[in-house]
């Protein structure tokens, strides 16, 4: 597929969710949202809102009730299941508040999960994953499980899984909402310095200082995008003191 | 591929009490088809090794009419042969000899030690036509079947049980059947199952002397005829026939109530009866590999249902639907396919010694191993299959909200 250096990495048009049932439940209505590559967007908003909603489709883990939804130039609306397992293995990596590591595996083994669905060899693998476990500062800590790491580590560890398979885009769902302040401002740079490398951050958070750190700020409220603001004076985080 | 049978192990590693515990419904399901089929084909192969034993010359006539269909083992049934239809059937041309044959279930005591032991009275030719060896003493002779002589000559295992470590007195002395006296002659030598059960448990004395001191009816249980060559046998069947139904005087349109049998229809008999059991006790064995199934089905449900998370997080990764599937079904196939290898190896592995123990050949069909092994593999496959889609049919935003 030839790719458009021009399209945007998320356009989408009359995005509608609507949850059925007994009492219908509108939780999305006609979003219009796009983002361009390179951008690092914070999405506010409190619960309810439908932030997580619109993430679950901008994630590809659930569809929209109707509108079309494109992906890095593709339209993903009418996918199959399998694809769209494909399109989440190969062009996002998510980033959880509670992390979800597997606690069984050790930190590389983690790591190696997306490449595992990628289909690569073993020695591939593990050398990616190696890779990106050094990228964000934890190549020292390979054979350590979960619960052998400290909560700035686990998110570190989650970070380098979702580097791992090289994605557009990185959506990360309250990212530090589990982490104390220093710590949080620690991740935060990393984000940072992957924004600088080019890559396309999409992070929910409900912590304005968090939302600082990103180029432009969307609020949520009742299935609306009511605020869509870039920021001119993007907070930059301090390099990391302690390791 | 490769990683997904990795994963399995690690999976299963993780819970080694509960894939253990799992594994051995398995294991035993496996292991009692196995010992069954095992068992049924050793007493089949060695009650087939003694009807051939007897060589392809011979016939059996068993008492009862072949149309009552009897079910159980030759000359059970009927009390219409006697020691005289035997002593003219010898008269036929051709015949080289006929060795009647009756038996009764009984004990045998020798001083304070009493055995369960099945007593036959014949004459001397039981000797050739069971191709009894003797390991000390002698066997019973014409004189003595004759004259009706209170002897007997037992089967190596009887001899040892009775005697023990005095073996060597036991010619000459004494033992009771049913409170009358009989001198042993002679012991037999260990030679495991004939046509009437194991030798090694059976005594063996004159037909004359049986019928005067054990069972007084004169009915037979069957009566072996030698003939002196093969091709005699279909003139020889129809002489016996004549001759028994004259000699029973059956009318002309009366039924036979006695039954002639070559050496390939009692092994067609035998091998019938033998088939049916073991298919029967096999199929009661392999309810519980059913059963042991139904252990992993429950295992694999509870499995799911804790790994829930674990489930949405490998598809937020880009697992598809088929690799979930594959990952439990690889799980629940790994568990009945080990425990159906220990079941397999502890199958043999008695079955061998059991078979040993008991005198029989050791002839497992390979066919039986492969057919557990394989049935198994289904097994752990069938009863995955329902977990292992639930699991891949989980939606990844509620499995990820999973607590």
């Amino acid at each position: 597929m030839a790719i458009n250096p021009s399209h945007p990495v998320i356009h989408t048009d009359l995005l509608n969710k609507v949850y059925g049932g007994a009492v219908v439940f509108h939780a999305l209505h006609n979003i219009n949202f796009t983002v361009e590559k390179g951008e690092m967007v914070a999405i506010m908003g409190t619960s309810g809102s439908g932030k997580s909603t619109l993430m679950n489709i901008l994630g590809c883990l659930d569809r929209q009730t109707s509108g079309t939804y494109a992906l890095d130039g593709q339209d993903v609306s009418k996918l199959k299941d399998h694809e769209l397992a494909h399109i989440r293995n190969q062009k996002l990596g998510f980033v959880f508040q509670n992390f979800n590591l597997l606690p069984r595996y050790s930190a590389l083994q983690n790591v190696e999960l997306p490449l595992i669905y990628a289909d690569l060899s073993g020695r591939k693998r593990r050398k990616k994953a190696t890779e990106a476990l050094q990228q964000v500062g934890l190549g020292d800590r390979t054979r350590n499980r979960p619960p052998e790491l400290s909560g700035g580590q686990k998110q570190r560890v989650a970070i380098a899984r979702a580097l791992v398979n090289q994605p557009t885009l990185i959506m990360a769902d309250e990212p530090t909402g589990a982490l104390d302040t220093q710590t949080s401002i620690d991740i935060m740079r990393l984000f940072q310095n992957l924004h600088q490398q080019g890559l396309t951050l999409l992070i929910v958070t409900h912590e304005p200082d968090i939302a600082a750190y990103c180029t432009r700020v969307i609020r949520m409220q009742d299935g609306h995008i009511t605020e869509d603001n870039p920021i001119t004076q993007v907070k930059i985080a301090p390099e990391e003191t302690v390791a | 591929m490769d990683k997904l049978f990795h994963m399995a192990f690690e999976a299963l590693r993780m819970n080694k009490v509960r894939a253990f515990l799992t594994m051995l419904g398995i294991v035993i399901g496996v292991f009692s088809v196995i010992v069954m089929i095992g068992l049924g084909q050793a007493s089949q192969a060695s009650i087939t090794d003694q009807v051939k034993g007897l060589g392809a010359n011979v016939l059996i006539v068993t008492p009862g009419n072949p149309k009552a269909n009897s079910f159980g083992p030759p000359g059970s049934n009927g009390q219409s042969l006697e020691l005289k239809d035997g002593e003219a059937l010898e008269l036929i041309s051709g015949v080289r000899y006929v060795s009647p044959n009756a038996f009764v279930q009984g004990v045998i005591k020798y001083q304070r030690n009493t055995l369960p032991a099945t007593i036959l009275g014949s004459n001397i030719t039981i000797k050739d036509s069971q191709n009894l060896t003797v390991e000390q003493g002698r066997f019973y002779n014409e004189q003595e079947v004759r004259r009706g002589a209170k002897v007997v000559v037992l089967g190596a295992e009887l001899g040892t049980n009775l005697f023990e470590e005095t073996l060597a007195i036991a010619l000459g002395s004494k033992v009771q059947i049913n409170n009358q006296r009989y001198r042993i002659i002679g012991i037999l030598k260990k030679q495991g199952s004939g046509l009437f059960g194991s030798t090694d448990t059976q005594a063996f004395m004159p037909i004359s002397t049986f019928q005067q001191t054990v069972k007084a009816k004169k009915g037979l249980n069957s009566l072996l005829i030698q003939s002196q060559s093969e091709d005699l046998l279909p003139i020889i069947e129809a002489q016996i026939r004549t001759r028994l139904r004259y000699r029973h005087s059956l009318r002309i349109d009366d039924d036979d109530d006695f039954k002639i049998q070559t050496q390939a229809e009692i092994l067609e008999t035998v091998g019938s009866i033998t088939r049916v059991f073991t298919f029967l006790l096999a199929g009661i064995a392999a309810i519980s590999l059913v059963v042991g199934g139904i252990g992993i089905m429950n295992i694999m449900l509870v499995s799911v249902t804790e790994r829930t998370r674990e489930i949405g997080i490998r598809k937020a990764l880009g697992a598809t639907r088929k690799d979930i599937l594959m990952q439990f079904l690889i799980e629940s196939g790994t568990l009945s396919l080990a425990g159906g290898l220990v079941g397999i190896v502890l199958g043999v592995g008695v079955t061998k010694i059991a078979t040993q123990l008991m005198g029989l050949p050791f002839v497992l069909s390979q066919g039986a191993i492969i057919g557990a092994f394989v049935f198994s593999a289904g097994v752990g496959i069938f009863f995955g299959l329902y977990p292992a889609n639930k699991a891949s049919k989980l939606d990844p935003v509620d499995a990820l909200r999973y607590e």
